[in-house]
């Protein structure tokens, strides 16, 4: 079995994010910059699937050079080899070029089943994954919060604000993970050390078979307008425990309606 | 007359043939013993453990002959038994070797003979006064393995076997004299003054049976000897040699220093996973171990009822070493030994799940109590820091929690999730200013200090307030001091003694660099963690400081009358308990200095806990077990904080960011939220300063001009 | 260095010859009354028990037939031991209860053979209790069941 997981080199969403007044762009410092941690969650549930069904585990990542960190932070968990789509020309793509890329380079693997997660921790899209089935031509099951594959059947438990569905399709197909499939594990000093001889591969527009004018600047057709700070506003509400024993329901009452519990 | 004896006395032709012939017996199986095991040593790693002979001998002189670690006020009892043994068997065997020489090298060679005369006078009392000291000292042990019964006592056959042997020994030989004085009548017989009265009930009887008895028995005491050494080899009783090879080749480095992995990056086995991954030192103290439990004595996993009691530990990996081709020391009744076989039994497992359970391995605060107490030096805390290395840096099996702490230290330079713009966040709530390092240094300025915050003190509300307190107290003696801010990152401690050596080492390495960048040469830190790490693990990445923990900072400043104290103190009277922290006590022996500045407070009493000092009782936060969920056994911190309780006093002083929220926590758990509050030093001692406004007033209110 | 990688090549050889020359010494010696041969048979009878023990002691171990042996024959080894070891104390110690009665019939006992015979029925409990304790404690140990057995017993007492 082969599985491509689409990863993506993220400013650490721990500190504070900087956005270029004139580009419009996030500001993307390298040295600040991890494997988005909702991807850890692709790359775990591939791992595991790989475990038990055996195969192949490959990264799929389009960014700058420095990009490469987050493929070697997804082969020392534990993946197999990496492609990396990095071009100038690429610069400024929106979630559609972005797909036509990715998906030119997981088209030739021929996987067996594609993994991304919901939505990246940067831009928080969702759209890319859809875009991506849709270029494939595969099934697209979304909100895995369990996967499981028997035979040439993918089998995922659908989250929903209430429940889950049981999904069902023959591969290859496409699913998006939630952060409910099982902890990331982290990579061991072993790992680590073996991510950096193992295969990444980079690969240019030209290789790709990919319309200049398709991707980029010049191929995006969504624009940022105007990117503007909203206001933190504090939510909540202070419960006081009066020793009666009501504070309890309430806040029970308060996580019921969230559904947390 | 001369008072003297004749040697061999009673003995026939064969029978001393016999005793020389014999000796071949104990030498061999002793050679053969010591040889096995050190086949065993010789398949460890390197480790330098050859340097400073000179105080290596002599420690194994005060630790061997004058028992410095083996009596202590705290176990005079197994202290005292076993000088008793000791000394009695030595003098014996002193007293044999004497009469060796004399029959066998001074007589026949030279014509001299010196067993005579008062000389023999003096021999006969002290040989009878040994007798009687190894008899006591063996009742007594017996009295404690089969009546007494300490929770950290664990008795096998080799036990009883060995105490048997050394009794029955000691009564032949009195018996062999009573028989012969009983015969020979001399007029000195008094002096010989244990033997000299069974001579006398003795002597009634016909000087016939009185011969054949002494020749039986001097047969029965010739072959019980031999029987003796030979089992020796297979016994803990090689402890004598075992032992004391272990403490001459003891750990002379810090003990708060942790070895590193050194080139990780080219390393092929990481950390300790088999045989050949522990250090020839580390085998022989396996070896060394003769299961007395002082280990367990001060042990918080041991004395919460958690699976790891370091004793055992040690016992698991000599079986694993014996399964293997060593000898266990105390082959007969290791079935009894319920130790060894905990997680199964066979050669064939594997040390790390095995023979060593998981748990063990991760419940351990690495407090040193164990490395403390042991009267051979066995270091057990660089014995699991190693599986832990294994564990991580091979496998990536650890406590779930330590994911996210492992991820913020590489990503955030602290275990916490939180961003280091946060670092200095804390010195809004001061009414000074604290400067950054990075503006000092740009202004061409010079401090006296560097105050190393620490992540606790840093982000940790609680500990924040220590923080606070310390730079007050600074700030009113007037010390010129900095902190990195936001540069500061973590000196890789918590990662180190979780095993995850890789991300300690960069860490370190980025800290030092800091450190160095700023031209740091004096650092003070109200954290004993990075007291412990600045001061023995940073040498070794090239970073050399002056690094004092601000106990001693304030109690300096207060000796030196640089800060005052009011008469009463804002924050705390009566009776105050101090809690020795590890890494601040054990670890680099600073126990005075707290107590000084403790002592120094108006209005406040220093209880003692009867666990203080070098046998302080852990906090349950060392080791990365802050950050891990204490699931098995009783609660650490709320074992400690009961002993605080029972002192009566009303302040438990602390001297550790790990140890207050171990204690904050330990003091709810265990609802002594009414009675019991921890408060840091530095707290403490600011609540009774004196502050420049105080100052002032008071100047005023007594019609002085306010200093200048 | 050649004659010591021989003698260390030999050293099995060498520690067997070293005991028997020993022991010829010894015999000889005592036979012809010269007391230095004690030293110089003491010296080699050592010499060649170290010398067996380290060449055993660094080999392959190859205890399995040694402890095959030990499986059956262990506790009759022990039994035998411990009889070879204690009865001869025990029946002097035992003489000195019969010294004092010859004493007490005779008239003529007094304070310090009394201190004796005391002495002598201490030493001779505290052996009994002792060697019963280890004999016992042993005897659990050699048996396989009764080994874990016990170990099982302590090992709940504690937890």
């Amino acid at each position: 079995m082969k599985i491509c997981v689409c990863v993506k080199h993220v400013p650490d969403p721990n500190l504070p994010v900087q956005v270029d007044p004139d580009t419009r762009r996030l500001v993307r410092d390298p040295v600040h910059c991890i494997l988005d941690p909702a991807d850890e969650y692709g790359v775990e549930t591939a791992l595991r699937l790989v475990m038990g069904h055996g195969g192949e585990v490959v990264v799929v990542s389009m960014g700058p050079p420095a990009a490469e960190d987050a493929l070697r932070r997804a082969m020392a968990m534990g993946a197999d080899r990496a492609i990396l789509v990095s071009d100038e020309a690429l610069a400024g793509s929106d979630v559609l070029a972005t797909a036509r890329a990715l998906a030119a380079v997981i088209r030739p693997e021929q996987p067996d089943l594609v993994i991304c997660a919901t939505e990246s921790t940067d831009a928080y899209t969702g759209l890319l994954p859809g875009a991506l089935a849709a270029l494939l031509d595969l099934p697209q099951l979304t909100f895995a919060r369990a996967v499981t594959i028997e035979g040439n059947t993918v089998t995922v438990q659908r989250a929903t604000e209430t429940g889950y569905q049981l999904i069902q399709a023959a591969l290859p197909a496409l699913i998006t993970v939630t952060a409910s499939v099982g902890e990331p594990r982290y990579p061991s000093f072993k790992g680590l050390m073996a991510a950096k001889r193992k295969p990444l591969d980079t690969r240019g527009v030209a290789v790709l078979g990919v319309e200049p004018h398709e991707v980029g600047e010049r191929g995006a057709r969504e624009r940022v307008i105007e990117v503007r700070e909203v206001r933190q506003v504090k939510q909540g509400k202070r419960i006081v425990d009066d020793g009666n024993g009501d504070s309890v329901e309430e806040i029970l009452a308060f996580l019921r309606s969230i559904q947390v519990v | 007359m001369i008072p003297t004896r004749e040697i061999t006395w009673n003995v026939d032709l064969i029978g001393r043939v016999a005793l020389y012939a014999l000796l071949a017996l104990p030498a061999g199986f002793l050679a053969f013993g010591l040889a096995r095991r050190a086949r065993m040593w010789r398949l460890g790693q390197p480790d330098d453990r050859f340097d400073r002979l000179p105080s290596r001998l002599w420690g194994a002189l005060v630790q061997g002959i004058l028992h410095a670690r083996i009596v202590r006020r705290r176990n005079l009892y197994g202290g005292v038994m076993h000088a008793l043994v000791f000394w009695g068997f030595v003098i014996l065997f002193i007293g044999t070797v004497i009469v060796m020489v004399e029959h066998d090298v001074a007589v026949p060679l030279f014509g001299l003979s010196f067993y005579r005369g008062n000389f023999y006078l003096g021999f006969k009392l002290a040989m009878n006064l040994a007798g009687l000291m190894l008899i006591a000292g063996v009742l007594m042990a017996f009295a404690r393995r089969l009546m007494l019964q300490p929770a950290t006592f664990e008795s096998s056959a080799d036990d009883l076997v060995v105490l048997a042997f050394l009794l029955v020994l000691s009564v032949q030989g009195f018996i062999l004299q009573a028989l012969r004085l009983a015969v020979e009548r001399d007029p000195w017989a008094p002096w010989s003054f244990v033997s000299y009265p069974m001579s006398l009930a003795l002597q009634s009887l016909p000087e016939r049976w009185l011969r054949g008895l002494h020749l039986v028995n001097w047969w029965s005491h010739t072959l019980t000897t031999t029987v003796f050494l030979a089992y020796v080899a297979y016994s803990k009783m090689i402890h004598p040699f075992t032992g004391l090879a272990s403490v001459v080749f003891r750990r002379l480095r810090p003990p708060g220093r942790l070895d590193p992995i050194e080139n990780l990056e080219e390393a092929n086995r990481l950390g300790i996973a088999g045989l050949e991954d522990f250090t020839w030192a580390q085998l022989l103290q396996v070896d060394a171990c003769m299961h007395c439990g002082r280990c367990l004595e001060y042990c918080p996993t041991f004395r919460t009822g958690k699976p790891l009691r370091p004793r055992d530990l040690i016992l698991e990996v000599a079986g694993y070493v014996a399964d293997r081709g060593g000898i266990f020391s105390g082959e007969l009744g290791q079935g009894m030994n319920a130790a060894r076989f905990r997680w199964g039994a066979g050669a064939e497992r594997e040390l790390i799940g095995g023979v060593v359970s998981t748990e063990e391995i991760w419940d351990c605060t690495t407090c040193g109590a164990c490395m403390e107490q042991c009267p051979v030096y066995i270091e057990h805390v660089p014995l699991i820091v190693g599986m832990r290395r294994n564990l991580v840096l091979e496998r990536s099996e650890f406590p779930g929690e330590l994911t996210a702490v492992f991820t913020n230290l590489e990503r955030l330079g602290s275990p916490y999730q939180f961003r280091p713009a946060q670092r200095a966040d804390w010195t809004r709530k001061l009414e000074h200013p604290v400067p950054e390092m990075a503006e000092v240094v740009a202004s061409g300025e010079d401090v006296d200090y560097l105050l190393w915050v620490g992540c606790l003190g840093s982000f940790d509300g609680r500990n924040q307030r220590t923080t606070i307190a310390l730079a007050r107290i600074l700030q009113a003696a007037g010390i010129r001091f900095a902190i990195l801010g936001r540069e500061e990152t973590c000196t890789g401690d918590p990662a180190r003694r979780v095993g995850n050596e890789y991300l300690a080492q960069l860490l370190a390495q980025q800290a030092v660099e800091t450190l160095n960048a700023c031209q740091v040469r004096k650092i003070v830190t109200t954290c004993p963690h990075c007291f412990n790490a600045i001061r023995n693990e940073f040498p070794q990445l090239g970073g050399h400081y002056e690094v004092v923990h601000h106990s001693q900072l304030i109690s300096t400043l207060l000796a030196e009358g640089r800060i005052r104290l009011q008469s009463g103190s804002a924050v705390a009277q009566g009776k105050v308990t101090y809690h020795d922290p590890c890494y601040l006590g054990r670890y680099n022996r600073v126990f005075d200095e707290p107590r000084a500045a403790l002592s120094a407070l108006p209005g406040i009493q220093l209880a003692e806990m009867p666990r203080n000092r070098s046998r302080s009782f852990c906090c349950g936060g060392g080791g990365g077990r802050m950050f891990m969920e204490e699931t098995r056994g009783q609660r650490i911190n709320q074992a400690r904080v009961r002993e605080a309780l029972e002192t009566g006093a009303e302040v438990l002083a602390a001297a550790c960011p790990f140890c207050m929220t171990m204690f904050e926590d330990g003091i709810r758990g265990a609802g002594a939220e009414g009675s019991l509050q921890v408060l840091d030093i530095a707290e403490l001692v600011a609540g009774a300063l004196v502050t420049p406004r105080d100052d002032s007033r008071a100047a005023a209110g007594a019609g002085l001009e306010p200093p200048a | 260095m050649t004659t010591l990688t021989t003698l260390w090549r030999h050293i099995t050889e060498f520690g067997w010859l070293a005991i028997v020359l020993g022991i010829a010494t010894i015999v000889a010696g005592e036979l012809v009354g010269w007391g230095g041969a004690r030293l110089v048979a003491a010296a080699l009878v050592s010499a060649g028990g170290l010398a067996l023990g380290i060449s055993y002691g660094i080999r392959e171990p190859g205890r399995r037939r040694v402890r095959g042996w030990l499986a059956r024959y262990g506790r009759a080894l022990v039994w035998l031991l411990a009889a070879l070891i204690t009865l001869p104390a025990a029946l002097a110690l035992g003489a000195a209860a019969i010294g004092s009665v010859v004493l007490v019939s005779h008239g003529s006992i007094d304070a310090m053979p009394l201190a004796g015979l005391a002495v002598a029925a201490g030493m001779l409990t505290a052996m009994t209790a002792v060697a019963f304790v280890a004999l016992r404690a042993t005897r659990a140990a050699l048996s396989k069941d009764g080994a874990r057995q016990v170990g099982v017993d302590t090992w709940e007492r504690r937890s």
